[in-house]
């Protein structure tokens, strides 16, 4: 018992020696090293795996009223839909210029698909949220051809890229992460900016080096602009808002909304080419 | 020095933390957009707490593990929860052993002192990687985890280890 009470006695000699183990891990991980990334990522693996078996109850329950609303509203909209299928019909049927339009609709959205991205889909198995990052994961990996530098996306909008692939999932970060850094188009002029996670503005995201004589308008839309063999141009990214009060002074006066909800983050499509 | 425990506390506790790291996602889901959690560490909160009060399973060994299942999940350096985990057990323990538990002022400062060196170590260790951080919310993080430790102090102390008296009887 009396070794409790120095400082310096033998049990702080495996204090220092698991010190010693965890510097090595952090330098190791730091430079990449081969067969220490293979070890991590398979720790990486089960632990996402493991955690999402061990959360899923609970998380279930949590998001079940949510899931009853939007059951609730898709029921609506649906009903909405088919009505305004019937009124279509009815339309089409008397008006054969109707037909001719709708023909034409037709031809323009075949041709939006031939340049779709080939994308992966993905379930979210973990958000990770705290003072340092701003990531999640998801159950798709090397095995599913992700690689790193993927944009995610989330309802035809941006919500973040691949940081680190493991065999079976991946971890991405969220636009809002501080690492996180996007070269953006904005708005008619396509002023070229830099898109950057900031913790501490309320959209959590702010755009930088944009040129100086830029004038940014409410609901000036943001697209990505292209980086080689890794970022596609043209992905939706957000839009700009500007607060009423500050319409006439332009600089840092706007806010950048994105067009997803946090909770809706579940499933998420990986571009892969 | 140790204080026998029942074993079913003593695995209450070590549930306590694995919960908090396990349930990052749940615990960000609840405080909604707030993103709450990212203002304080309840981790550093139970991990001093039980490591003060000489719970068996907060010793080097679980406490390594899982540091490396927080790193995993959080995305982290490898080896940095381990590793401040261990700081934090180790200056609990000093502290413990130097009798300084008698007052909860003193226990709150030295709580105090334990997250400093804590978030000394993070700070160095990614200014020594080169990632990115916010220093501000390194600063917040570590005033919210300093001014959350009484709450939970005293639902540990007069709920968590009453309940264990209780068993104990």
């Amino acid at each position: 018992m009396q070794a409790d009470n120095s400082w310096f006695d033998k049990s702080n000699l495996r204090v220092f020696v698991v010190f010693i183990v965890c510097f090595g891990f952090i330098y190791l991980d730091s430079i990449n090293q081969k067969i220490f990334n293979k070890t991590k990522s398979i720790i990486n693996d089960v632990v996402a795996y493991t955690s999402y078996g061990v959360t899923y109850p609970i998380k279930k329950i949590i998001t079940l009223p949510n899931f009853i609303k939007e059951t609730i509203k898709l029921k609506d909209q649906h009903q909405q839909i088919k009505a305004l299928e019937n009124q279509i019909e009815e339309l089409t049927e008397q008006n054969k210029f109707l037909k001719k339009d709708f023909k034409k609709f037709e031809t323009f959205l075949s041709e939006e698909n031939s340049v779709k991205f080939e994308t992966v889909k993905a379930k979210v198995l973990i958000e990770a949220k705290n003072f340092i990052s701003d990531s999640f994961i998801i159950n798709k990996g090397s095995e599913s051809g992700l690689k790193i530098g993927n944009p995610v996306i989330k309802n035809n909008y941006l919500i973040g890229q691949i940081t680190e692939v493991n065999q079976k999932t991946s971890r991405g970060i969220f636009l809002t992460d501080i690492n996180s850094r996007i070269p953006v188009l904005v708005g008619e002029n396509l002023y070229q900016a830099i898109l950057i996670g900031s913790p501490l503005v309320t959209s959590k995201l702010s755009l930088e080096f944009l040129p100086k004589n830029s004038e940014l308008k409410n609901g000036d839309i943001i697209y990505t602009s292209e980086i080689e063999g890794v970022l596609k141009k043209g992905i939706l990214v957000g839009t700009i808002i500007k607060s009423a009060e500050n319409e006439e002074n332009i600089k840092n006066t706007y806010s950048i909304k994105q067009h997803y909800e946090k909770l809706e983050v579940d499933y998420v499509s990986v571009l892969v080419k | 020095m140790f204080r026998a425990k029942k074993n079913y506390n003593n695995i209450i506790a070590l549930g306590f933390l694995i919960t908090s790291i396990l349930f990052n996602s749940i615990f960000d889901e609840l405080s909604l957009n707030a993103n709450l959690n990212k203002y304080f560490n309840i981790q550093f909160l139970l991990i001093y707490f039980f490591s003060f009060n000489r719970f068996i399973y907060f010793s080097i060994s679980p406490l390594f593990f899982l540091g490396l299942v927080n790193d995993s999940i959080a995305g982290s350096p490898f080896g940095l929860s381990s590793c401040i985990y261990i700081l934090i057990y180790k200056i609990a323990v000093y502290q413990n052993t130097i009798k300084l538990r008698s007052i909860f002022k003193a226990e709150w400062i030295a709580f105090g002192i334990s997250i400093f060196a804590a978030y000394i170590l993070i700070f160095t260790i990614y200014s020594f990687l080169g990632n990115s951080y916010d220093f501000r919310m390194l600063i917040y993080n570590f005033v919210g985890t300093f001014f959350i430790y009484p709450i939970g102090w005293i639902f540990l102390k007069y709920i968590f280890l009453k309940m264990e008296t209780v068993g104990n009887e």
